[in-house]
Parts: C-alpha cells; sequence; structure tokens
C-alpha cells in the first residue's frame, strides 16, 4: 500500500488531479455553505454583471451567482459521473466476466457489444435521452450505456488472462462454483485495471453528461448545470462573455482532474505499465 | 490475406444486422407517439387512426421491422414523417457537408498533430515536450462545445475574423473557406491531441530500437533518421487512429455541426431525434454506423498492409 501511494506521490500530475477531484467533492458536498448566493435568487437589475467583489464569477441573464450556481452544479456532475460510470461498469463487467469465462457465451456477447461500439458514443446519448424522456436518470442511463461496452472488454481480457493461471485452475479443481471463481478469484486480481479505467470513464461521462444538458437533453431549468449554464450563455456571449466561459472553464478542470487522476493510478497500481514508455 | 478479408468481411454483416435491429428499435420502444405529433393533440381519433395506417405504424413491430430491412436494403429509407420527402434524399444532400468538415479537420490534425507529436519525441524532455504535451492532455479534457463557443468569441466576436457560423459553398470558394475554419479547427482539436500523443510515443519507442542506432552509427544524417527509419515505423499505430477517427467524426459531429449551424448530417440526426422523425433517425443512425463498420474494416486491412508482420491466421 505504501509502495503504491509513494508510486503515486511521485507522479505530480496525478496529486494534482487527486487534489482536484477532493476539492470538487468537498466544493459539491459544502456547497451550501460555501455559496455566497442562493444559486436560484434572481435579481434582474444585476442581470450580465461582470466579476465583482459582490459576485466573484458575474452573474447570468437574471442575475442569478454564477459561482454559486457553479458550486451547486459540482454536486450534479459529480453525481451523473460517478453514477453513470457504476451503471456502465456493473453491465460492462459482468457481462465481461460471462464473455471471458464462458466460451460459448463470448461471441454473442462481444458481437452485442461491437453494434453498441458502431454508435458515435454522442448519437448513442442522445437517442436514449430523446427516446426515454430528459431527466437527470435517464442522463445517467445514456450515459452509463456507452461505456458498458469499453468495461466488458477490459473485464474479459483480464478473465482470458487471469483462468489459465494455476491458481484460478486450482480453485476450480477443488469444486469451487463457477460463480465464486469469478467473484471470489477473478474479479478481486482485477481490480486495479478496474479502478483505473473507471476513474477515466467518469472523466467521459462529465464531459458527454455536459454535452447533453448542452443540447437541451439534461437536467430542465432552473437547476444548475454546466453544461446548461454554458449554453444558456451562448446568447450574451457578445457582452458578457463569462456566463458562458466560467461554468466551460468548471467542466474542463472536473474532467482533467479525473483524467490526471487515471494517469497517476495506472503508473501507481500497475507497474507493468512503466513510465519508461510514456515519460 | 483473401481469406482473412473474407472472413473479416463475413464478421461485420451480424455487427451491421444489430445496428439496423438498435436503430429500429431505440426510437419504437418508448413512450411517445409520432402520430399525436403529426396530427397534432387536439385531431380526432379518425384522423389519428387514419395517420396512422398511412404511416404503417398500425401494424406488428416484427412486420415493420421487416419491412424496414427489406426496403433499406433497396436504398429506401422511408419518408420523413415532417417534410414528406425521401430519407436517402435528404441524407445524401446533407452528405458533402458533413464529408467536407470532417476532411478538412481531419487534414488540419495531420498538418498540427504528427509535426507536433516528432519534435516532442526528437526533443524530449524540453519545454517544447512540456508544452505540446500539457496542450493535448488539456484538449481531451475540453467539453468540445466550449472549445467551439470560446473560439468563436475570440475570432469571430473580439477579433472579427471569421463568420461565426454557417457554411458558404464549397471549400475552394474564399467565403466557403472563412466559413470553415472555425467548425473544422474545433472539431479537429481532439484528433490533434490523440495524434500528437501517439506519434510522440511511437518515436520514442522506434528511436530506441537498434536499427536506429545502427542507421546513426552509419552516419545517416539527423534528419534522415528521424525522417526516413524512425517516422515511417512511428506512424504505423497513426494511421489506424486517423481511420477511425475519420470514420467516427464522419457520424459523430453532431454538436459540432449543431452550433455552427453546420448544415450536416450530425445536425440533420439531431433535429430529426428532438422532432421523432423515426425514418430520419433510422436513416441517419444506419448511415453512421455502417460508415464506422467499413472504415474500420478498411483500417484493419491497410495496418495488415503497412506492417507485414501482422499474419492474418
Amino acid at each position: 500500500m505504501s509502495e503504491i501511494w509513494r508510486r503515486f506521490a511521485k507522479h505530480r500530475l496525478a496529486v494534482t488531479g487527486l487534489g482536484v477531484v477532493v476539492g470538487l467533492a468537498i466544493m459539491a458536498s459544502g456547497a451550501r455553505q460555501i455559496a455566497p448566493h442562493d444559486p436560484l435568487r434572481q435579481d434582474l437589475p444585476h442581470a450580465l454583471a461582470k466579476p465583482s467583489a459582490e459576485f466573484p464569477l458575474g452573474t447570468d441573464e437574471f442575475g442569478r451567482c454564477i459561482l454559486s450556481r457553479i458550486l451547486f452544479g459540482a454536486r450534479l456532475s459529480l453525481l451523473v459521473g460517478v453514477i453513470a460510470t457504476a451503471i456502465g461498469a456493473t453491465a460492462g463487467i459482468l457481462l465481461g466476466l460471462t464473455a471471458g469465462y464462458f466460451p460459448r457465451a463470448d461471441a454473442p456477447v462481444m458481437r452485442c457489444m461491437d453494434v453498441l461500439l458502431a454508435f458515435p458514443g454522442i448519437l448513442l446519448a442522445i437517442a436514449v435521452v430523446a427516446a426515454l424522456g430528459p431527466s437527470l436518470g435517464n442522463v445517467m442511463i445514456a450515459v452509463g450505456i456507452r461505456s458498458v461496452p469499453s468495461f466488458a472488454r477490459v473485464s474479459r481480457s483480464m478473465v482470458l488472462s487471469l483462468k489459465e493461471l494455476e491458481f484460478v485452475q486450482g480453485a476450480a479443481a477443488l469444486g469451487a462454483s463457477h460463480a465464486r471463481v469469478l467473484f471470489g478469484h477473478i474479479l478481486p486480481n482485477s481490480v486495479s485495471p478496474l479502478l483505473v479505467f473507471s476513474s477515466m470513464q467518469v472523466a467521459t461521462a462529465i464531459l458527454l453528461a455536459a454535452i447533453l444538458s448542452f443540447l437541451g437533453l439534461g437536467v430542465q431549468p432552473p437547476t444548475p448545470e454546466w453544461g446548461k449554464m454554458v449554453s444558456d450563455g451562448r446568447a450574451y456571449l457578445m457582452d458578457a462573455p463569462h456566463v458562458s466561459l466560467f461554468p466551460g472553464l468548471a467542466i474542463f478542470i472536473a474532467v482533467m482532474g479525473f483524467n490526471c487522476l487515471g494517469d497517476g493510478l495506472r503508473d501507481a497500481l500497475d507497474p507493468r505499465v512503466g513510465r519508461v514508455a510514456v515519460e | 490475406m483473401t481469406r482473412y478479408m473474407l472472413r473479416r468481411l463475413l464478421q461485420t454483416v451480424p455487427v451491421l444486422f444489430g445496428v439496423s435491429l438498435l436503430a429500429f428499435a431505440i426510437m419504437r420502444v418508448v413512450p411517445g407517439d409520432p402520430v399525436r405529433l403529426i396530427a397534432g393533440p387536439d385531431a380526432p381519433e379518425s384522423v389519428v387512426v387514419r395517420v396512422r395506417t398511412e404511416l404503417g405504424l398500425d401494424r406488428p413491430l416484427h412486420v415493420q421491422y421487416l419491412s424496414f430491412l427489406s426496403r433499406a436494403l433497396h436504398g429506401d429509407l422511408g419518408r420523413s414523417l415532417r417534410s414528406r420527402s425521401p430519407v436517402a434524399g435528404e441524407i445524401l444532400s446533407r452528405f458533402p457537408a458533413t464529408l467536407e468538415l470532417t476532411t478538412v479537420s481531419m487534414i488540419m490534425a495531420v498538418l498540427v498533430g504528427i509535426p507536433l507529436g516528432l519534435v516532442a519525441a526528437v526533443r524530449r524532455s524540453s519545454w517544447v515536450d512540456y508544452l505540446a504535451m500539457g496542450a493535448s492532455l488539456s484538449t481531451l479534457s475540453m467539453p468540445i462545445f466550449w472549445v467551439a463557443i470560446v473560439a468563436i468569441w475570440l475570432f469571430s466576436l473580439q477579433l472579427g475574423w471569421l463568420p461565426v457560423s454557417g457554411r458558404a459553398g464549397p471549400v475552394w470558394q474564399w467565403d466557403g473557406l472563412r466559413h470553415i475554419v472555425l467548425p473544422a479547427a474545433t472539431l479537429a482539436t481532439t484528433s490533434v491531441a490523440i495524434i500528437s500523443r501517439l506519434t510522440r510515443s511511437g518515436m520514442l519507442d522506434v528511436l530506441g530500437r537498434e536499427y536506429v542506432t545502427t542507421a546513426r552509427a552509419k552516419g545517416v544524417p539527423p534528419l534522415g533518421v528521424v525522417g526516413k527509419h524512425a517516422l515511417a515505423n512511428a506512424l504505423i499505430p497513426v494511421v489506424t487512429v486517423v481511420g477511425l477517427q475519420y470514420g467516427f467524426l464522419l457520424g459523430g459531429a453532431v454538436v459540432t455541426e449543431t452550433i455552427f449551424a453546420w448544415p450536416g448530417v450530425g445536425r440533420l440526426a439531431m433535429t430529426a431525434i428532438l422532432q421523432r422523425d423515426y425514418p430520419v433517425v433510422q436513416g441517419c443512425v444506419l448511415l453512421v454506423a455502417t460508415v464506422f463498420v467499413l472504415i474500420n474494416l478498411l483500417v484493419d486491412l491497410l495496418y495488415g498492409w503497412l506492417d507485414p508482420r501482422i499474419r492474418y491466421e
């Protein structure tokens, strides 16, 4: 464990990533305490105000404090990112384990995954949300579905490499059930690549969810959501560019944080993929 | 090689079949009645029934799917519920715009990405390397719509160099060129990041190999080593990614096309999805996924041609 931490801490970018993610989590959970204003309170005389002491990041077209809205938006983005990834991971890992472990299931399952992969991610997610209706839950489902095939591929390849190893063969020979071999021996040994992959997937999920809200398919107003805020600010780009630019910056920082964290985790957990090749 | 090609071709058949099934299913099994949308919420029941029969939406789902599939195989994708014109025609009329946007943006991405990765690899651990890799890592984390908006704000609104949106004729005309620069550059950002990272890691891998050392020892000038011996080998994975990215963008430029009001397939698909125009959605999804699957196939074959060590057994 300390060895892992040492390798992780050496990776400056990864530590920054961890810092960003922890910071986001604090912002999200403490939004009510930190935010200088009520994110929903309209203040029309102060509409489209430039950043000032009272409104550090300015106000939007309804005079709402952009900083407060970004802080509350962090809750939504983190929630969607994590839950969507959890949905995709659960389904993808189950499918991948099945495909890798049972040779007869391999072709049918993986061909279905190929079909899902043949759809451009954004189009698939848009279609799912448009079909199910725009809501927070449906965005999570749509974004989660998109990551199912990738999770299936990663976990399948883990099974394929692990199931020939002696300790797995031994467990099977001792009469362990399929479920026990899969969940007791194979899955625990696949945790680190899956963890790395999940961290990167959270980044992608936040990005994709932001795109959906940007297109008007996400959470409905007046809930503060980063992608929607960027979209709403487009109309005022000429006179008040901060309305669009700051929420976009928030998305960028959050996504970057998870990406760096994933990079660092990979180097720390998986010494085989050393930094020699990438440095 | 021929056997591999045949097998690879046969593999795509079930995938395309699945794609058609999913394209058909996704807009049907869900709540929301397109007939109501067309006839209007207050239309009398008799009109609703007539519209439903006209559109064939009263038949069982499997009958609808089979007729959809057999007509699609004959190039007939049905008619748009909105404009009443053939879907295949609508898509074909938008496709040149998408093709143009994607091609220009891929050319930009290759022209910027490969030299950037090359310089970063050759001047490894220098400020150029850190700058290039920092920039590409950041680019990969930026939402594309935000990149587009920042670009519009800077180059159109502040500097007034380029138009905000729209398409004004083909790219070889001055006005057409001016209109394509921003959307193509926006679309290219992700590809530049991916291409430069891959070029860099490919070059670093190759530059450490013995044959490069041998070439150096023989007295081949540095430019010759990089250009002839290293680059050719480092670019093999780049070719794959350029191909995949191209196929992906041919159908996936939904966001960029929407923001820049670019009259392409992505925007057509987006509008159709929001309007529940089933036949158009199906047509777009079918086309996009088919193009993607076929380009995948092409890339696989090209890969084998570039790297003869890959054996198809």
